[in-house]
Parts: structure tokens; C-alpha cells; sequence
């Protein structure tokens, strides 16, 4: 099994270890449910609020995990879309860590989220419905071709499990109703 | 051209059928080999770049590369 993978992993488990309900996103979960890719961060989504901030700075301590400082943390988790980057010093791995806030595609995701075996542990990863829509949202953020190779790959290995009515929604929210329909067309193509 | 084009969608197409076979674990466990390759590059980039740099300096370079959001 992959070194690394244990070490991508690391952050999950102390998440998890200190309490914290979370699922893991991102190229992690997209190559679960379609193409495999490398990675060198992880996504997590986790349901944190502020008195959870102990926790979360005692679950990541100097001098091996760089983690923002409190206030950072504080403001992120008060944002809309707020995220906090973890770093592994020894490995410069980073954990992309996303609050749930009151964004109704996180909790949608994170009640739907399911328990996978990856890298010989239990782990629980959002659904592919939505990896998908939050790909869309990248797209439409960054004009990345990478997310919407992500999305043909996971219609391509997954695409009964994604929920089209929610990922329509959601596109439309974010603009990109034409890359959607363009990536059901052509799942699976590069 | 036209045989390499359709030697190629052929590879691809089996490269997916290949893909639809494996579990979601079997998958990540692939994802997770390439993700061994990108980190060894990187590394090996960072050595190349600073030769002088003891293991201290590469992993503050590790990081400041995180940072900037290079990788």
C-alpha cells in the first residue's frame, strides 16, 4: 500500500479522533467514484463550529502540523465559503479543511456522505452527486479544464449514483449549465 | 493517423473498462500509487534545485512551496 496514502489520511483521523464529523471530498472521492489521479492535498468538509476550535488546533500540533492561527480560524469558520489549510511539515502534504457553514450542498453531502474502504481504512467520502456539482462550482470559479475531466470520468464509472436534478440546480446556480450538459455528452472522454 | 487514432480510443476504452471493473478502494489504491510518483518528483525537484539544502531546508521548502501554492 502507498505511503502516502497513509499520510493523506493522517488528517482525516484526527479529525475524526478529536470529534469532529467530516467526510472527505475533492480528487480523493473523485478518484473513488472515476478516474484515478494523483494528489498531494485532501479535501475534508467538517461540521465545525467555534467551539470546536480547541480541538482542532490541539488536533494538529507545532511543530509537525502548520495550522492558521486562531482568528484565522475563527473568520474562516464564520465565512460562507471559508476553508483552513492544514500542513504535514515532515511530508508538505495539506488538508484543504472546508466548514459546513449553512450551505445547503454541504449538509446534502455530508447526510448522504458514505463509509468506503480505501488504503486499508474506514472512510467517509461525499457522494459522487455532490462531487460533482461542487466540480461545477470549481469550474465556474477557476475555468479549469481538470474539474470537468474529474466529472466525465465520474459519469463515465458512477453516473447512476449522480442525482441529475440536484447537479442541473446547481449548475444553473453557478453559470455553467453548458459545461454540465457537455460533460454528460462526452463522459469518460479526456 | 487514422489507425494510431483508433488505436488509441481502443487503448482508452479498455483502460475504462478496466477502471469500471475495480471497486472504489481498488481505484483510490491507484490514485494513491501516482500520488507516491508526484510527491517523489517533487522531491526530487526540491534536491535538484537546492543540492545544498539539508532535510531542515527541504522541508521548510516543502512547505513554502504549499504555501505559495505551487505544487
Amino acid at each position: 500500500m502507498s505511503l502516502l496514502s497513509d499520510d493523506l489520511f493522517v488528517f482525516y483521523e484526527r479529525l475524526v479522533d478529536a470529534g469532529i464529523v467530516c467526510m472527505v471530498t475533492g480528487s480523493v472521492g473523485a478518484s473513488a467514484y472515476g478516474e484515478p489521479r494523483g494528489t498531494l492535498d485532501i479535501h475534508i468538509v467538517a461540521a465545525l463550529r467555534e467551539t470546536d476550535i480547541d480541538r482542532l488546533i490541539a488536533a494538529f500540533p507545532q511543530p509537525g502540523f502548520y495550522i492558521p492561527p486562531r482568528e484565522v480560524i475563527v473568520r474562516e469558520i464564520a465565512h460562507r465559503a471559508g476553508h483552513i489549510n492544514v500542513i504535514a511539515v515532515d511530508t508538505g502534504l495539506k488538508a484543504d479543511i472546508y466548514p459546513l457553514g449553512d450551505d445547503p450542498l454541504l449538509e446534502y453531502g455530508l447526510e448522504r456522505a458514505t463509509e468506503l474502504d480505501l488504503g486499508g481504512r474506514r472512510v467517509v467520502v461525499a457522494p459522487p452527486s455532490y462531487l460533482v456539482a461542487m466540480k461545477l462550482r470549481y469550474f465556474a470559479m477557476s475555468q479549469q479544464d481538470k474539474h470537468l475531466c474529474d466529472i466525465r470520468g465520474m459519469l463515465r464509472l458512477s453516473g447512476s449514483q449522480i442525482d441529475r436534478a440536484l447537479v442541473d440546480g446547481v449548475a444553473a446556480e453557478a453559470g455553467v449549465s453548458e459545461a454540465w450538459r457537455d460533460c454528460q455528452a462526452r463522459a469518460g472522454e479526456e | 493517423m487514422v489507425c494510431e487514432m483508433d488505436q488509441a480510443a481502443a487503448a482508452r476504452d479498455q483502460q475504462w473498462q478496466a477502471w469500471a471493473r475495480m471497486t472504489p478502494a481498488q481505484r483510490w489504491a491507484l490514485a494513491a500509487r501516482l500520488s507516491d510518483h508526484l510527491h517523489a518528483a517533487r522531491d526530487a525537484r526540491l534536491r535538484r534545485s537546492h543540492p545544498d539544502a539539508d532535510e531542515a531546508e527541504l522541508r521548510r521548502l516543502r512547505v513554502a512551496e504549499v504555501v505559495s501554492g505551487y505544487h
